[in-house]
């Protein structure tokens, strides 16, 4: 079922192939196809590369220093009626340019002023598919640590 | 499929920094793994690990070149790597500067004689050693003799002043002064030992202590000297011995102008140094290990293969290990069960640069005299009378070398290569023998280039008078002078004509002593092929008249010895090398410039040619000049007076009356 050239194949083609692979999907984990687990759909390795670019402060990657988002910075401002704004905008910014594939369909943040929490969940589609789409939930209090 | 896989892959080796090698890598996997790989936004976890190892590469790339570049003397960076260039093409960086300056020495002697024969009594005179320690206290800083002052002995270029020191009641003198001249540095004298076991190939040692200037002397337990050498491999050292008759019966004679006779030795006993950039000094030995000679170590015919001498040379114990020439001492000597005593200063830097009259203690001073025959009151007093004074400051005292000034310190001295090769370089390098050595005031070198009249010998033949007239001399033509003066070059040899100066510094021939020292001196540095023919030079003694027209109003006398000052100063011996023609407008010009003078007028009296100056020859050696007749009226072409085919300085001997002015009147 391989593709004859898959360079030159389109990604819908490439997304009906189960034997092709676009890339390495996050959390990294042991396949038997390869030494990570890898996935098959475009929309399935765009929710890892989201969480990726996320969860990826500015200035962490080697030589790619305006690659990530500003969620960890914003962490640490003050928990008022602007913060959801500061989420948001820094989704949409670093999602903007990073992933411009990716068409956001919401972006979801719950402030918890009693446990200093912030949930945020992105729910997202691509221009490819638009009707398929994924969700992605970070958990602001946890993910640092 | 089976051939693609043993078709090797296409890698771009070319690509050094990060986006080139990220591009090379995203090009691999879309040749090699379309099917595993399609992902190259820079979001996603496989392009991290992609990026990751461009940067890997672009990190090594850097250190490859940041490792080239500093293997090169012109781009290295580090100082460790300058310092270490630096040291293997000979040049040792220095990590401090000692100051230097020029110091009195005084020292008072008895008198001798009496009524008008009152002399100082040299017999009293003190050799101060170098190394002889003296201080500046007011600004804690130490400075170290490094040239020998002989009381005893004075010469025209290390001359002793002498002046009445003390009188008694009728006014004669009963103490003199006697003082010289002798160069100090600066830096704190510091002896350390070390002591060694069993003998270990290029055994190192570091000194105690930092900013090391210089290492003094190296003793082992026998006291044995130890050399410094620029490598180990050179095994030949310059050592110094008093000229007396111990030395040479002969050259003795010429020990109050040539104190010390120069010999090259060879020794075993050497060690190199290195410096780190942090300050720390190293003494390197050789590799020496053996305890037996070398001869018994390395084969030789007389052992090894020549069945005629030794049948039985596989069965005995002969030196047959080839591994044998690592344990000899080529390199040098490793110290063994032994002690080594290293003095060596340290200091420096631009607080050493103390002013004049401030280097006036004695700290300890190490002066011998030989007693024979002296009185020990007399003896104890001239040692205690000896002091010192800086007139000058102390100067060039300065900080390490910074890495600019090591990189052109190193190319400069590379080019050097410490080789004689041109006539410049013989002549700087006679110029620099010390003078304890015998003093060189003028030199000159030409290619061995001798007159021949006849005996000498042209690519094998013999020139007989025949030969001569046949090929030298046009046919039906006299025999002329100049057809005898065949030359016979000789491309193999150097002429070195040198003369240098009496105790009243005028030009004299330089004795045997010193010529022997000059042709020790030049051994290491002369090229094997140059032989070295050291002659005397020709002294031609000369006055100088000339005759003016004064300023109405100026004092003739006055003007006149003005007149004698300038032809003095023109004809001043430091001024004059050998080959040096007279121009006699330039003198002409300096009279004319003495303020008074009108005009520069040709000599009435003796001037057949209307010469503006007048130059002849003096020649008479019972008058005290040199001997040498040289006809200058033929010597003169175009108001120039060239001196002798053979090299030849002109000297004006007597100034006082061999210079002669006239005033003609005045307007």
């Amino acid at each position: 079922m391989a593709l004859e050239n898959p360079r030159t194949t389109s990604v819908r083609s490439r997304d009906k192939d189960p034997d092709t692979f676009i890339g390495v999907s996050l959390p990294f984990v042991h396949s038997r196809h390869g030494w990570f687990k890898s996935s098959t759909t475009l929309l399935k390795q765009t929710k890892s590369n989201m969480k990726n670019l996320l969860l990826t402060v500015k200035g962490e990657r080697v030589n790619q220093p305006e690659l990530g988002c500003d969620l960890f910075n914003i962490l640490f401002e003050p928990m008022d009626d602007k913060l959801s704004e500061k989420i948001d905008s820094s989704i949409r910014e670093s999602v903007g340019l990073w992933l411009p594939h990716v068409v956001l369909k919401g972006i979801n943040i719950d402030l918890q002023h009693d446990l200093n929490l912030v949930n945020i969940s992105v729910t997202f589609t691509t221009r490819i598919e638009p009707n398929a789409t994924e969700t992605i939930t970070l958990n602001l209090a946890t993910v640092g640590e | 499929m089976a051939l693609d896989k043993q078709r090797p892959k296409d890698i771009n080796f070319l690509n050094k920094n990060f986006t080139g090698l990220r591009g090379d890598l995203i090009d691999f996997a879309k040749d090699y793994f379309p099917s595993s790989y399609s992902d190259f936004n820079e979001t996603s976890p496989g392009m991290m690990f992609i990026e990751m190892a461009a940067y890997v590469g672009d990190i090594l790339s850097f250190y490859i070149d940041e490792q080239f570049r500093e293997s090169l003397l012109a781009y290295a960076e580090e100082r460790k790597t300058v310092f270490a260039i630096a040291q293997s093409y000979g040049y040792k960086p220095t990590i401090s500067t000692p100051a230097q300056t020029t110091l009195e020495v005084f020292q008072t002697v008895p008198a001798a004689g009496s009524g008008d024969n009152v002399t100082p009594n040299y017999s009293y005179g003190y050799r101060v050693k170098p190394g002889s320690v003296v201080s500046a206290d007011q600004f804690g800083k130490t400075f170290r003799l490094v040239e020998e002052v002989d009381f005893s002995t004075s010469g025209s270029l290390d001359p002793v002043e002498t002046s009445i020191y003390e009188v008694d009641d009728s006014g004669n003198p009963t103490k003199f002064l006697l003082k010289k001249n002798a160069r100090c540095v600066s830096g704190e004298v510091v002896k350390e030992t070390f002591s060694f076991g069993s003998a270990k190939a290029y055994d190192m040692l570091t000194l105690g202590s930092k900013n090391v200037l210089e290492v003094i002397s190296c003793i082992d337990s026998d006291g044995n000297k130890w050399y410094h050498v620029d490598s180990l491999a050179q095994d030949l050292i310059y050592d110094e011995v008093r000229n007396d008759a111990e030395f040479d019966p002969n050259l003795a004679a010429y020990n109050d102008t040539t104190p010390y006779m120069l010999k090259l030795i060879r020794t075993k006993k050497r060690f190199k140094t290195h410096i780190k950039p942090d300050g720390t000094f190293q003494l390197q030995f050789g590799s020496g290990t053996a305890t037996e000679n070398d001869e018994e170590v390395i084969p030789n015919p007389s052992t090894v293969g020549n069945s005629n001498v030794n049948s039985d040379f596989l069965n005995s114990n002969s030196a047959l290990d080839p591994a044998n020439f690592l344990e000899t001492s080529v390199y040098g000597q490793a110290p063994a069960n032994t002690t080594l005593t290293i003095t060596y200063s340290t200091g420096g830097g631009i607080d050493d640069n103390v002013p004049a009259n401030s280097i006036t203690s004695k700290r300890s001073v190490d002066a011998a005299i030989n007693s024979a025959g002296l009185d020990g009151t007399l003896r104890d007093e001239s040692l205690n009378s000896i002091s010192v004074n800086n007139p000058s400051p102390a100067t060039g005292g300065k900080g390490a070398e910074t890495i600019k000034e090591i990189k052109e310190n190193v190319k400069q001295y590379f080019q050097a290569q410490q080789r004689a090769v041109s006539k410049e370089d013989y002549v700087t390098r006679v110029y620099s023998m010390p003078s304890k050595f015998g003093n060189i005031s003028k030199i000159f070198i030409t290619q061995d280039d001798q007159l021949n009249s006849g005996q000498g010998v042209i690519q094998g033949q013999t020139i007989s008078p025949e030969v001569l007239m046949e090929k030298y001399v046009e046919p039906n033509e006299p025999l002329k002078v100049q057809d005898l003066e065949v030359r016979v070059p000789n491309p193999m040899a150097l002429n070195f004509y040198v003369l240098g100066y009496n105790k009243q510094k005028k030009l004299e021939h330089v004795n045997e002593a010193t010529k022997r020292n000059i042709k020790t001196y030049l051994g290491p540095y002369r090229m094997l092929t140059d032989a070295v023919n050291i002659k005397d030079g020709y002294i031609i003694n000369i006055g100088v008249r000339f005759s003016i027209y004064a300023k109405k109003g100026f004092n003739k006398e006055e003007i006149i010895f003005k007149c004698i000052q300038k032809v003095k100063d023109y004809f001043n011996v430091d001024k004059w090398q050998i080959n040096q023609p007279i121009i006699l407008s330039d003198i002409a010009y300096e009279i004319s410039l003495v303020e008074g003078v009108n005009s520069v007028v040709p000599p009435i009296e003796n001037n057949p040619d209307g010469s503006l100056i007048i130059i002849n020859n003096k020649f008479n050696k019972a008058s005290g000049y040199s001997g040498n007749i040289f006809d200058i009226s033929t010597a003169v072409k175009n108001g120039v007076v060239y001196p002798s085919l053979d090299p030849s300085i002109f000297e004006i001997r007597f100034p006082d009356i061999d210079i002669v002015g006239k005033c003609l009147g005045d307007y």
